[in-house]
């Protein structure tokens, strides 16, 4: 829910000429939307420290000149705790992608794609849909199997249905025919999704782990 | 009174020896001296009765019994005391029954005897199967006679060599049972053979009343003896391998014919002696022969081998000069307690032998075993290096494989984009396009190299997600099959262009066809095998490819790489791309 009258969007890109690109695409979505831009992963970091500041969406690049972009979505989730982390990148790598996923980070945009087909994406996130490409869904199913002892050595672990969904989607289905083929509705799989994300995110781990331990919850 | 008198005449442990004694056999009657060994014309050669007296004279008759020491009654015989029938060496017919082997200790009550002399009477009966005759006889304390004479006599005659004779005939069963697992000629089969028929041979020395009629009896142990003897040689000559097949059927031969001969002349000593002569030159000769054998290696084994048929050799010919006569009639033969010793002796070599060879055989497995895992260490020490060398050279073809993707792909396209805008030669919206089409070529790299397990269908529901992503705002509609792709395995650059193949397909579709349906069908038959893909769209028809056209250039190009068959066809509305491929 936006505080103030603007939609307001975290943009760490070094490169200024996607500056340009995202104002346009931003500009389509309609609605008035406020950039603050950053090329430096230390000067967004720096700039979040201030009071009163919230954002309604991020777009990090993974490749940043001073720090990486996966460091910056985690003192961003440490920060913001449901704000939508997207990170945007040139193509993706199975390994970084994750990697930006456990930090914190709720999906992607290749920066390659047309205005229009990132306007879609961006709109799809705002309403809560994140997207999940049949090689994510892949490894996902991977990194949840058996060979996987979970949360000890970074093993994540689902529901039967979590992991069905998942075995759909590695098969390339849309979330409209994997809601079809579960029977169930496509909110359901939104929210399985948006549950699989923050399993996978190692802040929101670590977060409710401390607020376990605060509350008296893991001490004996 | 009576009983302290005679007590006093006879005080415990005092004995009289009788070394003198009268003959009556078929010949006159005469006085001989004890021990006597009886002459041929004193019996009937087929066995008669000759009577031996001897007088001793009692102070008084005796409290207690009186015992009489016989060391040697051949080949049996009956006491009479005064007349009166004490007993038979034996129980059982004296012409079937044997005393020669053991000594004899009679106890004669007080009943049989009276003051003054007293005659004692052994009826003797002899045949010319063997010596005959009686030995000295002593009278007195039964106790001291056994005490210091009986028992020794019948421990050394009879209980050793029992002993010996058993324990070598339990090896020589343990040496055969040895021999039949190993199968083969070997010097445990030998010593067994001999073992056991050693054991035959000195069943006399412990029957007193043979099972079988007296003269086969005596023709077994004539027989066992003999066989036993030249057994030994093979046995030893086995020992040292010098065994030849021609020799060992040459002796065996020889001993069954042998066998058979005494038998048919009723155990003739003559012939029996001359049958002996082989043998009895072959015992001299053994030792010689043996030492000469162990020369080279002189083995503690062989050393110890040499020793043994030395001790039989000596043996015998203690014993054969005895047996022609010149030795006393009751000495002990020589030759059964070194033969059942030798074979005692060489039945623990070949125990120890064998226990050696295991240890050897255990120690060779676990050396071996040894080996064995350095061996394999070794290899997979190379293996792994050789892994590692192919590895990278994998890596290294992979990278330059990556680089002519790269080069004919987006790199070409970069270039002429370049070139183009260098020379104003383009619009901005056909550098676009053709930015665009190098973006697309990229992303095909990555889905087709990212696609680590080279798996057909996986790199497709990759590349079908990200043309739907960008095609999601397009008016055209893609629709996919990739059924009954199974999971069929291609090599990354395989697959690469064959996506490059469709995706420049489904451009063609899309911008030159202006088509609203494209239809994708991948099959993979399994039977041909083969791999077949059909693009088929609904746009304005391309017809056949024009040769200027840069992608359909590049699309017969790749089809060739892939070794498969590219064709248009024109289905009205639209057309359609058949590629067949061959898997395999």
């Amino acid at each position: 829910m936006p505080h103030s009258s603007f939609l307001h969007v975290l943009l760490v890109e070094d490169d200024v000429a996607f500056h340009s690109t995202f104002e346009r695409v931003f500009a389509r979505l309609g609605g008035e939307w406020k950039i603050s831009a950053y090329q430096t992963g230390g000067a967004a970091l720096q700039a979040i420290q201030a009071d009163g500041l919230n954002f309604e969406l991020a777009l990090v690049d993974i490749g940043l000149p001073d720090i990486t972009g996966v460091e910056v979505i985690a003192r961003l989730r440490q920060r913001f705790a449901d704000l939508p982390i997207l990170v945007t990148t040139v193509f993706s790598g199975e390994e970084t992608f994750l990697s930006a996923i456990r930090a914190g980070a709720r999906g992607y945009l290749l920066k390659g794609d047309s205005d229009t087909s990132l306007a879609l994406s961006i709109e799809q996130i705002m309403r809560g849909e994140y997207p999940v490409s049949p090689a994510l869904a892949r490894y996902l199913f991977k990194l949840a199997g058996p060979q996987f002892v979970p949360y000890a050595s970074g093993g994540v672990k689902l529901s039967p249905r979590e992991l069905e969904l998942l075995k759909w989607l590695a098969m390339g289905e849309s979330y409209a025919s994997c809601s079809e083929k579960m029977h169930i509705s496509f909110s359901t799989v939104q929210t399985h999704i948006r549950n699989m994300y923050r399993k996978l995110d190692v802040n929101n781990q670590r977060q409710a782990i401390h607020k376990a331990q605060s509350s008296g919850l893991l001490n004996p | 009174m009576l009983a302290s008198w005679a007590q006093a005449a006879e005080p415990a442990g005092q004995v009289v020896d009788i070394k003198q004694a009268v003959v009556q056999g078929r010949g006159p009657a005469q006085t001989v001296t004890l021990p006597h060994q009886l002459a041929a014309k004193d019996f009937d050669p087929k066995g008669s009765l000759v009577a031996y007296t001897l007088m001793v004279d009692l102070a008084a008759v005796p409290a207690l019994p009186l015992g009489i020491y016989v060391p040697k009654i051949a080949l049996s015989g009956k006491l009479y005391i005064n007349g009166q029938l004490h007993g038979p060496c034996e129980r059982g017919d004296l012409n079937h029954v044997r005393c020669l082997h053991r000594p004899n200790l009679f106890s004669a009550s007080p009943q049989f005897w009276r003051t003054g002399a007293n005659e004692l009477r052994f009826e003797i009966y002899a045949d010319d199967r063997q010596s005959n005759g009686l030995s000295a006889v002593w009278v007195g304390d039964i106790d001291a006679l056994d005490r210091n004479f009986f028992k020794w006599r019948q421990w050394l005659q009879v209980d050793l060599l029992a002993g010996l004779t058993w324990l070598s005939a339990l090896l020589g069963v343990l040496a055969l049972a040895v021999g039949a697992v190993l199968r083969r000629d070997s010097v445990y089969i030998w010593f067994g053979l001999t073992s056991l028929v050693h054991a035959a041979a000195n069943s006399s020395l412990s029957t007193g009343q043979p099972l079988v009629d007296a003269d086969v009896f005596s023709w077994l142990i004539f027989f066992s003896r003999f066989a036993s003897g030249h057994l030994l040689i093979l046995m030893f000559a086995a020992f040292f391998d010098k065994l030849t097949p021609r020799v060992r059927n040459l002796v065996l031969t020889y001993v069954l014919l042998s066998g058979l001969g005494m038998g048919l002349s009723d155990n003739n000593r003559t012939l029996v002696t001359v049958l002996y002569l082989p043998l009895l030159v072959s015992v001299l000769l053994m030792p010689a022969l043996m030492w000469h054998w162990s020369r080279r290696t002189r083995q503690p084994k062989q050393v110890l081998a040499c020793v043994l048929m030395g001790i039989i050799t000596a043996a015998s010919s203690y014993d054969w000069l005895k047996f022609t006569g010149v030795s006393s009639f009751v000495d002990l033969y020589l030759i059964p307690y070194a033969y059942g010793g030798v074979l005692l002796m060489f039945g623990a070599t070949l125990l120890t032998l064998l226990a050696l060879s295991l240890v050897q055989t255990q120690k060779l497995g676990s050396e071996l075993e040894l080996r064995v895992a350095q061996r394999t260490a070794q290899l997979e020490e190379v293996h792994a290096r050789l892994l590692a060398a192919e590895t990278q050279r994998v890596k290294l073809q992979e990278r330059q494989d990556l680089m002519q993707d790269m080069h004919d792909g987006f790199g070409s396209q970069l270039v002429i984009a370049k070139m183009m805008v260098e020379q104003s030669k383009m619009s901005q919206a056909t550098v676009a396009q053709l930015l665009d089409e190098s973006i697309s070529d990229l992303y095909l790299i990555v889905d087709a190299l990212g696609n680590t397990e080279n798996d057909l269908e996986t790199a497709l529901v990759d590349f079908r997600y990200r043309v739907q992503k960008r095609l999601v705002n397009a008016p055209a509609r893609v629709h996919w099959n990739l059924q009954g792709l199974g999971s069929a395995k291609l090599p990354q650059r395989t697959v690469l262009h064959l996506l490059r193949i469709i995706q420049e397909a489904l451009n063609n579709a899309l911008k030159h066809a202006g088509a609203q349906n494209i239809w994708i069908d991948l099959t993979v038959d399994t039977a041909t095998p083969g791999l077949t893909t059909s693009i088929k769209d609904d746009g304005s028809g391309m017809g056949p490819p024009r040769p200027e056209g840069r992608g359909q250039k590049n699309m017969i190009v790749r089809s060739r790489l892939l070794n498969a068959e590219l064709t248009w066809h024109s289905e009205p509305p639209g057309t359609r791309v058949f590629l067949n491929m061959p898997l395999r």
